[in-house]
């Protein structure tokens, strides 16, 4: 009997593995499509921070209106319809409701439940950071007249303008007061069905927190039932898995993107498969070269100009995007994608590549090979060497080798450029603490009132520019939304020259059309994966589709003439460069005795013909190690316990 | 000194030899943690989704603002009474207890059927190629065996995935399943659908092992004198195996059997990211990234726990079915 044993077992591994697939084939009814995403991390509505949360909630919770698909037009969604108010300092905003919403649960959708979502994000901002801050900026009051209609009284000196507020509530998840008062717990990750009652598009059937969620249509949504009956969305880790699943049929599109050399590869292995097209747009993201200005070396715009006019960027962007595999950065920060508020100027537009230029203003400034090395030094005879951070090898959108490129046409000129590779934890606390030369960031603004993130005291102000002009323009758009301030806004950042715009990425994604053809990019992002599957009729009504063409946007955005270029760049006239003649460097050395520290800043300034220098001395007298105690307690544990041990050994 | 008073003795002093290494092993681990850079708000505060109160309030919500000492003192403190497990997690905002528990399910669920598989096929082929010792089909097994122990994890996993899964389709690409099963039959088989893959890449690392420690094993026993004599009285070859040579040689393995579930617990972190399994091995990984100390602290404990109580029991048995380990010590 024995013998037999082996020959058994693998006879049923074999009948299993065979009688799997076979199983499987037995699906359900109606069309269900499947969706990959990377993990998600927190599905609440209130409380969620990446993309890959909003996908899921996106199908299940439902705002008061929404972007439309082409990114720009808000439309009714939950409020039928909308009102502004303006009552002497006081800005009024009244929702109108639609009557026939309801949750997944059976109940009505009424004005409780609306405010009670806004009172609760107003109670604890700090905690509920899904919605934009502009929601409950200035918000003095919010009431409800009567069952269907939401008042919000805002402070007009402080609220953004009307329609900067109105896209804020895009970003307003409207939650069910009957359920959500009974939770224990509103800031965590839901993962019950009872618990994630909404009123969007889908039910939620089941959640495997770090595998799948599966959702069936809401048959009394009240725009209708949506063309998918289930939906089942699925963690994938990688793109390359990605798309070998969209490959074989496994998922049908997902959250996932292909640039540039991977795009192509994509390309050529979907190339004979009739159900597989490839959806492109581009992104509303913006990835620049970042010039630290708080380094002394950029403190000087005309030092910021040379690293401008040094670099190649058309040149790099072409050979890692292809022609139209991305759309060139512009230096004011908005993008093509945001129209008529984008004052598109690409660097070779304003500051052309012309490492000759870049060349003399570093020796007018004092930047010359003294020690006959190849490399510059400091006006002050020190070696210049600048650091620039980017992200780890392997980086989807080939920052890393596009900080080599950097750093060759920087050598060109005689600077010597460290590139530091960078995890994206340890990336992300460097860029945060400002502790770089140059680093090569992305952007993601979604809306034209990004522009406060260069304005002082802002929170996304990480690179802590300061300009007071900036920061009245700002203030004015924001509560007009006149894309003219915009427009000077922009003008002031070309002329800093401290983000040097690289690109916009167009992103590109596969789907499949074998099972569901009616696929239409959800407006929320517009990019890749938010892909909405409701079907046309839902959600284009009776307009076409949107076609998103990189010269389109182009086209519609605020292009400057050649008059406009030379006010911003004068070196364009063709006058030689006006090199400012008062320049300051500083240097600091640190001297550390026992655990006193003393920073010794020595600051030159030279102007035409003198040359001052002072030095300021700070002592700082030194904390505890905190690292070496907690060395020497761990330690101390250990021995103790060895000790111990010993003792009842010996016993 | 009696017997049994100095197994208790030998099994007290292991217990409280292991408690410093458990100490040791979580202190290293949030030392290292707090001494690598970053948050897991960095980014969203550089994106400028947080503001900065919402950001502050964060890190003091999950201690990320602590002093290094206090914060080792509170993980001590939580390892005894087990608060590590009762609060948030900053990343998934989901009780830790739970994001853990369900993870460690799926886990075990893998790594106990590696477990049985590899060491099931190791052992047969050990004792296979002992018997077969100098024939061709020994050569062909061992090279086999040595080739496929070489091959890492990684690789053979992605081998897999792109012949078997992608070119093939006789598997699915994620691990995990995603239906209903309506019986009991077709759970097991969906199960084994899903799994089969990450499960051969991951036996190997116990199959190898017995399968050369069982045949060396037992090619020496058999060149004991004792083998000689039980031949000589006529018993089968059989029966001197199984009755006699078997019983020399169980002290070692079940030593080896005990430790291995520590190596599985680490070949699964790899496995379970190649293969997309959402198990323990791919929470540490995950919260090692994106800087979720609370859960990889709770992670690491439980993993720890594992192999230092299966480690002692492994001593603790070994001692029992050998006397001898017991006086020497």
């Amino acid at each position: 009997m024995r013998r037999y044993l082996p020959p058994i077992l693998a006879l049923v591994l074999v009948a299993l593995t065979v009688a799997a697939p076979l199983a499987m084939s037995v699906h359900a009814q109606g069309v269900e499509v499947v969706l990959a995403t990377p993990a998600w991390k927190t599905l609440n509505p209130l409380t969620y921070r990446t993309v890959y949360d909003d996908i899921v909630l996106g199908k299940i919770y439902d705002t008061l209106v929404k972007k439309w698909v082409d990114g720009v037009t808000i439309k009714p969604e939950i409020a039928a319809s909308w009102e502004f108010k303006h009552e002497g300092n006081n800005k009024i905003l009244i929702f109108h409701l639609r009557k026939d919403v309801v949750w997944h649960d059976g109940q009505p959708l009424t004005a409780d439940d609306v405010v009670y979502t806004i009172n609760l994000v107003r109670s604890k901002p700090q905690v509920y950071i899904a919605p934009s801050k502009y929601v409950y900026e200035g918000l003095l009051n919010v009431t409800e007249p009567d069952k269907y209609t939401v008042e919000l009284v805002y402070d007009a000196s402080k609220a953004a303008a009307d329609r900067f507020l109105l896209e804020a509530f895009t970003t307003l998840y409207i939650v069910p007061k009957h359920v959500w008062e009974k939770l224990p717990d509103t800031t965590a990750s839901l993962s019950k069905p009872e618990d994630m009652v909404g009123c969007g598009p889908f039910k939620v059937v089941e959640v495997k927190p770090g595998q799948y969620v599966k959702l069936v249509a809401f048959d009394k949504y009240f725009r209708g039932k949506p063309e998918v009956d289930s939906l089942l969305i699925k963690v994938v880790s990688d793109r390359n898995t990605f798309a070998m699943m969209v490959n074989t049929g496994e998922v049908d599109a997902g959250y996932f993107y292909f640039f540039g050399k991977l795009l192509e590869s994509l390309q050529k292995t979907v190339a004979n498969n009739p159900n597989i097209k490839i959806y492109r747009c581009p992104s509303t993201s913006i990835h620049m070269l970042v010039l630290n200005i708080h380094k002394p070396y950029f403190q000087n715009v005309e030092f910021r100009k040379a690293i401008a006019y040094a670099i190649n960027v058309t040149a790099i962007v072409t050979k890692y995007y292809g022609k139209d595999g991305a759309i060139l950065g512009t230096m004011g920060f908005l993008g093509p994608r945001f129209g008529n508020y984008s004052y598109y100027v690409p660097k070779e537009k304003v500051y052309p590549y012309n490492p000759d230029l870049a060349k003399k203003i570093l020796d007018k400034l004092g930047y010359k090979d003294v020690n006959g090395d190849g490399w510059r030094e400091t006006p002050d005879g020190k070696p210049l060497v600048l650091d620039l951070i980017t992200r780890a090898p392997g980086d989807s959108f080939f920052r890393d080798a596009i900080a080599d490129e950097i750093a060759n046409y920087l050598a060109k000129v005689g600077i010597k450029v460290q590139v530091e590779k960078l995890a994206s934890s340890v990336y992300w606390s460097r860029w945060g603490k400002m502790s770089y030369d140059m680093a090569i960031v992305g952007y993601v603004p979604h809306s034209p009132l990004a522009l406060s993130w260069f304005t002082t005291g802002d929170p996304g102000n990480v690179v802590k520019y300061s300009n007071p002009v900036y920061d009245a323009l700002v203030s004015k758009f924001v509560t007009t939304g006149d894309p003219k301030y915009a427009w000077e806004a922009e003008k002031i950042l070309i002329k800093e020259c401290f983000l040097i715009g690289l690109y916009h990425p167009i992103v590109a994604t596969p789907y499949r059309v074998d099972k569901f053809k009616d696929w239409i990019a959800s407006p929320v992002g517009l990019t890749a994966g938010y892909w909405s599957v409701l079907g046309s009729k839902l959600v284009l009504g009776k307009a076409g589709p949107v076609e998103f063409s990189a010269q389109a946007l182009i086209k519609n955005c605020r292009l400057p003439t050649k008059e406009e270029l030379v006010k911003l760049n004068p070196d364009l006239a063709g006058t030689t460069p006006t090199v400012t003649t008062v320049t300051k460097t500083s240097a600091t050395t640190i001297v550390k005795s026992g655990t006193t520290t003393v920073y010794k800043t020595t600051t030159v300034t030279t102007t035409k013909k003198e040359v001052e220098t002072t030095t300021v001395t700070t002592t700082v007298a030194g904390g505890t190690n905190t690292g070496l105690i907690a060395g020497a307690i761990i330690v101390g544990i250990i021995i103790g316990l060895i000790i111990g041990f010993a003792a009842f050994r010996r016993r | 000194m009696s017997s049994s008073r100095g197994m208790l003795g030998y099994v007290l002093a292991k217990l409280l030899h292991r408690l410093a290494t458990l100490i040791f092993i979580m202190a290293l681990i949030y030392v290292l943690m707090r001494l690598a850079p970053g948050t897991p708000f960095d980014q969203y505060l550089a994106m400028g989704k947080l503001t900065k109160e919402q950001y502050e309030y964060l890190l003091m919500k999950w201690g990320y603002k602590d002093n290094i000492l206090v914060g080792l003192g509170k993980v001590i403190y939580g390892m005894f009474t087990l608060s590590l497990f009762k609060m948030n997690s900053p990343v998934w905002n989901q009780p830790i207890l739970e994001l853990v528990t369900t993870r460690l399910i799926n886990t075990l669920g893998l790594i106990i059927s590696a477990y049985l598989l590899g060491s099931m096929l190791g052992m047969l082929l050990g004792l296979y190629t002992a018997r077969k010792h100098g024939t061709s089909s020994e050569a062909a097994i061992l090279w086999g065996a040595l080739v496929y122990r070489s091959l890492p994890v990684f690789w053979l996993g992605m081998i897999f995935l792109y012949f078997l899964s992608y070119i093939g389709g006789f598997f699915p690409f994620t691990a995990t399943s995603e239906i209903r099963p309506s019986n009991i039959f077709h759970y097991v088989v969906d199960w084994f659908w899903h799994s089969i893959l990450p499960l051969i890449c991951l036996s190997k690392l116990a199959a190898v092992g017995y399968l050369f420690t069982i045949r060396n094993m037992i090619m020496d026993e058999m060149s004991n004198d004792y083998v000689t004599t039980l031949r000589a009285v006529g018993y089968s070859e059989h029966v001197i195996l199984e009755r006699y040579v078997m019983r020399h040689i169980m002290p070692p393995v079940i030593t080896m059997m005990a430790i291995d579930i520590g190596f599985l617990f680490g070949g699964a972190v790899v496995t379970e990211t190649v293969f997309n399994y959402p198990g323990m091995g791919r929470l540490i990984y995950d919260a090692i990234w994106s800087k979720d100390y609370p859960v990889v602290l709770a992670a690491f404990y439980i993993v720890a726990l594992a192999v230092i109580i299966s480690v002692t029991i492994a001593e603790i048995m070994y001692a029992y079915l050998d006397p001898r380990i017991r006086a020497t010590r």
